[in-house]
């Protein structure tokens, strides 16, 4: 899952960035309005984190012009005011959850893992391809009757490919929702990492659900490409 | 009010019209009287007046009875003849009020009648009053149909002139009412003439505009202490939860800690602060006693050298010795706004720049300057720069710790000792803080 975070108090920012991290989210931070426009322009965010006492543009414009420009993806309001009218003009200007300063780390992915539940067709907590299962709350697999225990960027990983199940993916697609700007495009990190999901989840069990497609990317599903 | 003066006008009025009609009837008596005299004929005992004098005297209203010396009836004129001559006359030469048989009421003069120095005997002049009366009477009726219809026409007026004259009055007290600490904003419509009430209206403008302007001081005020404490807050227990929210090793959730710690100290200082700014300004100082200024000012100054020697800024002192630098003043709150300022100094200069202290002695006052060679401030900044919460450049201060306290925490203690403090600054060449303070 790749996370936008808007907000401009860098120790704040820097927080919510362990936070989400240590919970497998590739996180990038901005600290301006402004700015949030380029940065959805070159990635393609499952989220975005808005607080809306921006300098620059704040954030109730923000996430009007995001809706307007035609993004879809779920927008969480982050602020210090808990007064009601806010919270309205928060979500009239379109966003999804409102989550007020000061918050727990906890509540904050708790609502995330809701927000990325209300956009999957099933709506249920936890991920189910065959009989693979990934729970996004504990972060912990399940293939059969085997707990399979995965690190954090595994997860992220699987996570991906379980949430567009029976698609292809290609590197691209993978580097936005698995890594934040940080990552070198160039290294060979994703082939490191399917191989290890295959070893984890495919290696005793059949049938084979992480499907490379030539020259395309990667697949995951319970058929075989014809 | 104005029925007693009507009254007295129509009272007034009366009495001067029966006067004059009094005149006027007594006059015509007179006349008559005299005409009389002139026109009565009297020849062997027999008396004649011509009939044209007759029917002169008759015009005018006038009747007679002319009487011999013996006061036997000899003549009678216009429609005397028609009564007896009256039962009761007046004495020579004076008037009486009487009536007639037929209840005409009439008024006498009686004369002698002579000729030469003879007396040929007496006249009884007599004129009705009913004309004189009945239009007496008429004036009075007409008084008193006038009297309460204009006193009810006045307060029907008057009340409508009271209403529109008051209407403003009203138009204050309906926006008066309205206003409360919510909308301070609300103003009386001023299209009012340039008089009392147009003044009081605009006086009470005024008075709603220095209100509303002090209560979004202090609005101002709640909402920035809300947010320096909400902020660092907020931090807290996110970083609190973070740190629970998986087992850490030790070395990572000290790391945490420290910066939670800082958080803590950041609230301590604020709180601090706004204890120190609300006790200055609403109770003013602590007891003043003697101050030494300048022996203040150097120890302030070595007391900062190490930090100076951090920065890699020269701080050095420049006050005159032999000269009396002692004032009456609260010598810890002093202290505290030259260790403000000068700190300040150290934190805008950069490195091997320069920060001075000087001060000088004036007849009523003590004049102090803390001048750095620092980024200066520019000018749009100035005006606001002892505002509590204000902060010229927002990023770094917060980066350095400051609330954009300190100066309104000078400002306040230096107004406290009915000193002033000042600013100058140029960008690129420093800033200037200057501090005036009585001597005593």
């Amino acid at each position: 899952m790749r996370v936008l975070v808007v907000e401009d108090e860098p120790r704040m920012a820097a927080l919510i960035r362990q936070g989400l991290e240590e919970e497998a989210y590739a996180v990038d931070v901005v600290g301006n309005g402004s700015d949030v426009f380029y940065w959805v322009q070159s990635t393609d965010y499952d989220m975005v984190l808005l607080d809306i006492m921006l300098p620059g543009m704040n954030g109730l414009n923000v996430c009007h012009r995001l809706r307007a420009k035609g993004y879809t993806m779920p927008i969480l309001m982050l602020t210090a005011r808990d007064t009601l009218p806010d919270k309205v003009k928060g979500l009239d200007s379109g966003a999804d959850d409102y989550l007020v300063k000061p918050f727990a780390i906890e509540e904050l992915t708790a609502r995330l893992r809701a927000l990325a539940r209300r956009d999957a067709p099933v709506k249920t907590a936890v991920l189910t391809v065959a009989d693979l299962t990934l729970n996004p709350a504990t972060k912990l697999a399940q293939r059969g009757n085997d707990i399979i225990e995965l690190t954090a960027k595994e997860y992220a990983l699987l996570e991906t490919l379980m949430r567009h199940s029976n698609q292809i993916l290609n590197r691209e697609q993978i580097i936005d929702h698995v890594w934040n700007m940080e990552f070198e495009s160039g290294s060979k990190l994703i082939e490191v990492y399917i191989s290890n999901l295959r070893k984890k989840i495919d290696a005793d069990h059949a049938p084979k659900l992480i499907h490379t497609v030539r020259g395309l990317g990667y697949r995951l599903g319970d058929y075989e490409a014809s | 009010m104005e029925a007693v003066l009507l009254v007295t006008f129509a009272t007034v009025f009366v009495f001067v019209l029966r006067n004059t009609q009094n005149q006027q009837i007594n006059e015509t008596l007179h006349l008559g009287a005299s005409q009389l005299n002139a026109v009565v004929d009297v020849r062997n005992g027999q008396y004649t007046v011509a009939a044209s004098e007759t029917a002169d005297l008759r015009a005018r209203g006038l009747m007679a009875w002319i009487l011999t010396p013996n006061g036997h009836l000899a003549l009678t004129i216009g429609s005397a003849g028609d009564y007896p001559l009256p039962n009761t006359i007046p004495s020579t030469d004076q008037t009486l009020e009487s009536t007639l048989p037929d209840t005409t009421p009439i008024r006498l003069l009686v004369v002698p009648l002579n000729e030469g120095n003879n007396n040929l005997g007496t006249i009884v002049l007599a004129l009705p009053l009913r004309d004189s009366q009945a239009f007496l009477w008429q004036i009075l009726l007409g008084f008193a149909i006038a009297i309460p219809l204009m006193l009810g026409l006045s307060a029907v007026g008057g009340l409508f002139l009271a209403k529109r004259a008051l209407q403003p009055v009203a138009a204050i007290t309906q926006t008066a009412r309205q206003i409360s600490a919510a909308n301070l904003s609300q103003r009386i419509d001023l299209h009012l003439p340039p008089d009392e009430i147009g003044k009081l209206a605009h006086t009470f403008n005024e008075m709603l505009a220095r209100l509303e302007r002090a209560f979004q001081r202090e609005q101002q005020l709640t909402s920035d202490i809300s947010h320096e404490l909400r902020t660092p807050l907020g931090m807290l227990k996110t970083q609190l939860s973070l740190a629970r929210s998986r087992p850490r090793e030790a070395a990572a959730l000290l790391i945490m800690m420290t910066d939670m710690e800082n958080d803590v100290d950041r609230m301590t200082v604020l709180i601090e602060q706004m204890l120190t700014l609300a006790r200055v300004e609403q109770r003013g100082l602590g007891e003043f006693v003697p101050v030494a200024l300048d022996d203040l000012l150097r120890d302030i100054a070595n007391q900062l050298q190490p930090k100076a020697a951090t920065e890699q800024v020269t701080l050095w002192v420049d006050i005159p010795s032999q000269v009396d630098f002692h004032l009456a003043g609260d010598s810890e709150r002093l202290r505290q706004v030259f260790t403000n300022l000068i700190e300040n100094g150290l934190k805008y200069t950069l490195p091997r720049g320069e920060v001075s202290i000087h001060a000088s002695r004036h007849r009523q006052t003590i004049e102090v300057s803390i001048v750095d060679k620092g980024e200066g401030i520019s000018p749009e900044h100035l005006p606001h720069l002892f505002e509590r919460f204000y902060r010229a450049d927002s990023a770094r201060s917060r980066d350095t710790g400051g609330f954009g306290l300190g100066l309104a925490i000078a400002h306040a203690v230096v107004q406290a000792h009915d000193g002033t403090i000042t600013v100058n600054s140029e960008v690129g060449q420093g800033t200037t803080f200057t501090v005036s303070l009585p001597v005593s």
